[in-house]
């Protein structure tokens, strides 16, 4: 196995993308501002999205949220910290190969160091110590690496076990997903034993760390459809927007300079 | 050729003062979120009952928040399409709903502490970032978007991780009038009267 997740993927999109009938209707065009807002959404699958939403609540609500729900109350809050952490050490090899990709030396050097010091003084990863020494932690994935080259996020996409997406958020994911240098270690059972592992306990040290915003979207918001779209793509395009920005000084916090009147 | 001078002049004062103004209102606006973030702590830490708590801070906000303005703009396009009698009601909902959707929330921010960090202008407001220390998770990051449009400073916005409260708001009020039939105002008062009901009903811890 690869990863499952990856054939189904494909199909999803694929589905979603013959799927007609479930397209919304744009505003006529004597409502100028009505369709302006229609194409700023950007939501065309929109009735098929909400259907596959409100699939995935359903299906989280008595599988996802409850494990993520006694994952938070019997694991107190340091040891999730250390999971958390140890699963995004893992994720550095990518992360460090998409800093490249975007041309970003200062933020690839910040993962490696990362890595390294994280891996050894960390234990392994369990403790994040170098962002206390000046190498700051920060996203980096192949969805974000399209967007740095140019490539435009297309129509808003929501994936059961996902959740918010687009075409290329999803390209990047199966992307991220496939290049895992896991895989080359070979296909043994105990290869893909520690590929299921990995994938359950990220997706429920996820799924906690993000559930208590999750449910104050759906307390607080009227349409919480369209409350998550809107938080998604601010969220990436701040993410795409810090991975540009070439703001990081090369020198890290703990040498010591003359002072200098702070920016 | 004296007008002409004058407006040379005119230019010039202007160019010397607008960089002069902006740092003025960077230091403002840094004291300012740095008073109106320990009045708010001071409530959450405070003693009282949930309701005394919920009155003191229906009263901070109404002196630091731009509500009226962060409504409008949470309407959007459809502010000119609401009658005047329907502006009022929604501008008295929002007030409603910023409130008890806030302290409902409160007593999960017992024992917080703040810091700031960057001041910076930002497409003519002021972007002040704070650094929550909530006890049992991790820092986060708020940035705070100060306006002087008014005279005085007034928070016309909240950004997480950058994603703009007015903004998503935006698009949930949108969402439900256009889902409601295209330009349908009274459908998002009568969901934000339903929610409003909900949260003094559900939220007052």
């Amino acid at each position: 196995m690869r990863f499952a997740g990856f054939p189904f993927l494909l199909a999803l999109l694929g589905l979603a993308g013959l799927d007609l009938a479930g397209c919304a209707t744009p505003p006529p065009a004597s409502q100028p501002e009505a369709l302006a807002a229609y194409r700023q959404t950007n939501d065309p699958l929109e009735p098929t999205n909400r259907v596959l939403y409100a699939a995935s609540n359903d299906i989280a609500s008595v599988s996802l949220t409850p494990a993520a729900r006694a994952y938070r109350s019997a694991v107190p809050q340091p040891v999730r910290n250390g999971v958390s952490d140890l699963l995004s050490n893992l994720g550095s090899p990518i992360r460090f190969a998409n800093d490249v990709l975007q041309a970003q030396p200062r933020r690839a050097g910040d993962t490696f160091m990362r890595f390294l010091i994280n891996s050894t003084i960390g234990i392994g990863g369990i403790f994040d110590v170098a962002s206390g020494w000046g190498y700051p932690a920060h996203t980096a994935d192949f969805g974000m690496t399209l967007a740095v080259w140019g490539v435009p996020p297309g129509p808003y996409l929501f994936l059961p076990l996902i959740g918010p997406s687009d075409p290329r958020d999803a390209v990047g994911f199966a992307a991220d997903t496939l290049a895992n240098p896991v895989q080359a270690l070979g296909s043994g059972p105990a290869v893909t034993a520690f590929n299921w592992a990995t994938l359950g306990t990220t997706t429920i040290s996820q799924y906690a760390h993000n559930l208590p915003a999750i449910d104050e979207v759906k307390r607080t918001a009227l349409d919480p459809y369209a409350t998550f779209r809107s938080l998604y793509r601010q969220y990436r395009e701040a993410e795409i927007k810090a991975a540009e920005k070439r703001r990081r000084p090369t020198i890290p916090v703990w040498f010591d300079l003359p002072k200098k009147p702070s920016e | 050729m004296p007008r002409r001078r004058s407006l040379v002049l005119a230019v010039l004062l202007l160019l010397l003062t607008r960089p002069a103004q902006a740092a003025g209102e960077v230091a403002e606006a840094r004291a300012f979120v740095q008073r109106t973030g320990d009045a708010i702590l001071a409530v959450i830490n405070g003693p009282g009952s949930a309701a005394e708590k919920r009155s003191k801070f229906t009263r901070i906000v109404d002196g630091t928040v731009d509500v009226d303005g962060v409504a409008k703009f949470a309407l959007g396009r459809f502010w000119r399409v609401a009658t005047p009698a329907q502006r009022k009601t929604y501008l008295s909902l929002f007030r409603q709903y910023l409130v008890f959707n806030v302290t409902g929330r409160l007593s999960q921010y017992k024992g917080t502490t703040f810091t700031i960090g960057r001041v910076e202008p930002m497409n003519g407001d002021i972007a002040v970032t704070t650094t929550l220390h909530v006890p049992n998770s991790s820092p986060t990051d708020l940035q705070w978007i100060v306006s002087f449009a008014s005279g005085s400073p007034k928070i016309v916005d909240l950004v997480a991780e950058g994603t703009s409260l007015r903004v998503t708001q935006r698009s949930d009020y949108a969402s439900v009038i256009t889902r409601n039939g295209g330009q349908n105002v009274q459908a998002l008062l009568d969901a934000m009267r339903q929610q409003v009901a909900r949260l003094e009903a559900g939220g007052s811890g």
